[in-house]
């Protein structure tokens, strides 16, 4: 479970905010709210992009705070620029088990059989701009997916990953996050404006109070 | 701590730490004039000083105006005809004006308006008239006619990217109201222009005012004159220290002057951010726009291209067609001439190399400090305005006098020509490293920007960061800095004019002498080279950069 407990984050000026909540394990849970709202900096606090002011935020019963983002057991997917452009997909992908993309051979079948599962093994060696909207997510989940399998990272927050695609892209990448949870048992956190999503996903809906 | 720690926190510090250094090294040569000067500096400043002043103001008026005159409807009449294939040769060869060494464009210039140049023969055969070999380049106009040759594309170069910019609805709405030609540039295109004017004008201003080697070779004598050329003479010919660092000093308060009013006039942009466009524009594709309904007559079109064909290809094709001559493997055969081009290429190396780190420092502290700061929301920190500092402060202090105090704090240490070619590459990389650091620091804030989260998120640090996705993705900027400060110092009269000797000659410095002495042959073969040598250094610093690719597979 992902317990954020009593957060309170400032950007200094006026906006203040106070988070509390706890996220369910292999299930999805969406965060609505107006904008403004601080959906995104609980992402981002929950990433280790920021640091709360006060309050903890713990995962299996251990504080997440003192680790940099790299350390902590999750992906994250924002909006754009989830991939280096000059990297083809495969590469992007394996990126996410080795930063020097040094693969031993059973890393290099979790990327393959990653690929396969999210329906993108025709794309191995496409660079991103040659990619569609919705497959440059997919190959992010992807990417996700080997993280939670080959280096123990359950977790994977969501940043409005889907505004910008078609309602039929959408729905193939609402599928696959589903996938990614019903079949892997990842934990996602999503931040979102369209109630649809948190309908489709059929997950928890936490709402933040207008900011 | 609020924040965690900026990925670039290194970087930065170096960075910062060169700034200091920087600013140390430009502050120890502004004061080592003024100490040396010892109190005395105003006995450098004497009556001719007020004349050097008003003929450099005059001279360098007089070459914005021209300039302008001219940039403004070529420009125009190239975004007219940006579908024909010429006009981008003619943006090619524009570009290459930029860098071509000054002593090359002076002989081009000589070739085609001098004595018995291009024009005075073939108004002599079309006129049968000896009368026409009478006109000289060598005077005012000479140095003017020199100055547009690099400003007029300078200035194109600064206005195309903005008649690019007319959104496509003000196309509708001037087709809607039947405005073409001269109404559409006057109430479409003119607007667009008319903000960048003042400080482009000025920033060409203080390249004229500044300007020497094209003054030398071709204001003709003493009445043409700026302060450069005089610094020149007192250190050269009268070996008059005091005036020199006198001349020098009011030199720096003069630029820092017109630096300021930039400034002031773009106050949104840094200084450099005009140059920066400039050479930035030729890194990133632009879009097409066919504005063929509004392109007026052909006629106005087709003298505007000629105006540029005669005032900017004609010198460089006279260069290319006259270097190749017999007599250019005489000159190549001359142990001197070898001697001077590895002493060139020496040169260009070394400050090519010392200018892409430097920069590359620099560049990638700056850009840490904008996006930590973005990150924070918080106003600009004491940190950059200290790195903009020691990065600006280089823009303002013109070649010569960066020589003069090295050439004074070099006497009084001992033998200054067993050091010169140090001091020449130098004076070369720091006068080369604003516009390097612009054209990197652009692109690597974009980068940063782009990767930091990720990259964090994935564990992607280090030198590991750098080799697979940042340098990779900087390679068409590095390979331009590399080429260009290997062009530029290549080129460079200014600073080996005051540390040549017998024994340290670079190839800019034998065709100032070789015209000097109107030995046309050897002056034609250098010029020649130099433009050869500037093109071949200029392609190699793309292909070096490629180093820097990666394969794009997980072979890995």
């Amino acid at each position: 479970m992902l317990e954020i407990n009593s957060v309170f984050f400032s950007y200094g000026d006026a906006d203040e905010f106070t988070y509390d909540l706890h996220v369910r394990t292999a299930a999805a849970t969406v965060i609505q709210g107006p904008s403004g709202a601080g959906k995104s900096t609980l992402l981002h606090l929950v990433a280790g992009f920021l640091a709360p002011l006060r309050g903890d935020i713990r995962w299996e019963n251990a504080s997440l705070l003192a680790l940099p983002p790299s350390e902590r057991p999750l992906s994250m997917l924002f909006q754009d620029n989830n991939l280096f452009d000059h990297l083809d997909a495969r590469t992007n992908i394996a990126l996410g088990l080795d930063a020097g993309l040094k693969l031993s051979a059973t890393q290099k079948d979790l990327v393959d059989s990653a690929m396969d599962q999210l329906g993108i093994d025709g794309l191995k060696n496409k660079l991103p701009p040659m990619l569609s909207g919705g497959q440059q997510q997919r190959v992010a989940l992807a990417r996700a997916l080997v993280r939670a399998r080959g280096r123990n990272k359950p977790l994977i927050l969501l940043d409005e990953p889907f505004t910008a695609l078609d309602p039929l892209t959408r729905d193939d990448c609402l599928a696959a996050v589903r996938l990614l949870i019903d079949d892997f048992g990842m934990t996602a956190l999503i931040v979102s404006h369209d109630p649809a999503d948190a309908r489709d996903l059929g997950g928890d809906v936490f709402s933040l109070p207008g900011g | 701590m609020l924040y965690p720690a900026s990925p670039h926190q290194k970087l930065i510090l170096i960075g910062l730490g060169m700034a200091v250094l920087l600013l140390a090294l430009g502050l120890a040569a502004i004061l080592a004039l003024a100490w040396h000067g010892d109190g005395d500096i105003l006995t450098g400043i004497g009556h001719r000083t007020g004349y050097v002043l008003r003929s450099a103001v005059l001279q360098a008026g007089l070459s914005v105006l021209c300039s302008v005159a001219v940039a403004v409807p070529a420009a125009v009449a190239l975004h007219r005809t940006a579908q024909w294939r010429w006009s981008k040769v003619m943006e090619m060869v524009l570009g290459l004006a930029l860098v071509i060494p000054t002593t090359v464009a002076a002989g081009g210039l000589i070739a085609v308006w001098g004595r018995t140049g291009v024009v005075a023969r073939s108004c002599e055969y079309i006129f049968a008239d000896a009368g026409c070999g009478a006109i000289s380049i060598y005077g005012l106009h000479g140095v003017i006619l020199a100055h547009m040759f690099f400003n007029v594309p300078l200035l194109i170069r600064i206005f195309l990217p903005l008649l690019e910019a007319i959104p496509p609805t003000h196309d509708r709405l001037a087709s809607l109201l039947d405005l073409k030609g001269f109404w559409y540039f006057r109430h479409v295109e003119w607007p667009q222009l008319k903000s960048a004017l003042p400080a482009s004008s000025l920033l060409v201003f203080l390249f004229c005012f500044t300007s020497f080697s094209l003054v030398l070779m071709l204001g003709g004598g003493p009445k043409v004159t700026t302060m450069e050329v005089e610094i020149y003479a007192a250190i050269r010919f009268s070996f008059d220290l005091a005036a020199a660092s006198g001349l020098s000093l009011l030199q720096f308060a003069c630029a820092a002057l017109v630096v300021a009013v930039i400034a002031l006039l773009n106050r949104r942009q840094p200084v450099a951010s005009t140059t920066e466009r400039v050479f930035a524009s030729s890194t990133s594709p632009r879009p097409v726009r066919l504005p063929s309904d509004f392109t007026g007559s052909s006629c106005w079109l087709i003298t505007m291209h000629t105006v540029l064909i005669v005032l900017i290809v004609l010198p460089v094709l006279v260069v290319m067609v006259r270097g190749l001559d017999p007599a250019l493997f005489k000159v190549i055969m001359q142990p001197s001439f070898l001697k001077g081009l590895k002493t060139s290429l020496g040169i260009a190396f070394g400050t090519s190399l010392a200018v892409t780190l430097l920069a590359f420092l620099l560049a990638g502290a700056r850009a840490g400090l904008v996006t930590r700061q973005e990150m924070k929301a918080s106003r600009k920190s004491m940190a950059l305005i200290l790195l903009d500092g020691g990065i600006m402060l280089y823009l303002v202090i013109p070649a010569i006098v960066l020589g003069t105090s090295a050439f004074i704090l070099l006497r009084s240490a001992g033998d200054i020509f067993s050091t010169a070619w140090i001091v020449v590459v130098a004076a070369n990389t720091l006068l080369a490293l604003p516009l390097a650091i612009r054209i990197l620091e652009t692109r690597l804030t974009r980068l940063f920007r782009q990767q930091d989260r990720l990259a964090s998120m994935l564990g992607i640090d280090g030198a590991v960061r750098w080799r697979l996705i940042t340098l990779p993705l900087l390679e068409r900027e590095i390979g331009l800095v590399l080429g260009l400060s290997a062009a530029l110092s290549l080129g460079d009269l200014g600073v080996i004019a005051l540390f040549a000797s017998q024994d340290f000659q670079t190839l800019p410095w034998m065709l100032y002498q070789a015209a000097g002495r109107y030995a046309s042959d050897q002056a034609a073969a250098l010029a020649f080279i130099l433009l050869g040598v500037t093109i071949i250094l200029l392609i190699s610093g793309k292909y070096t950069a490629r180093l820097f690719r990666i394969k794009g597979s997980s072979d890995a």
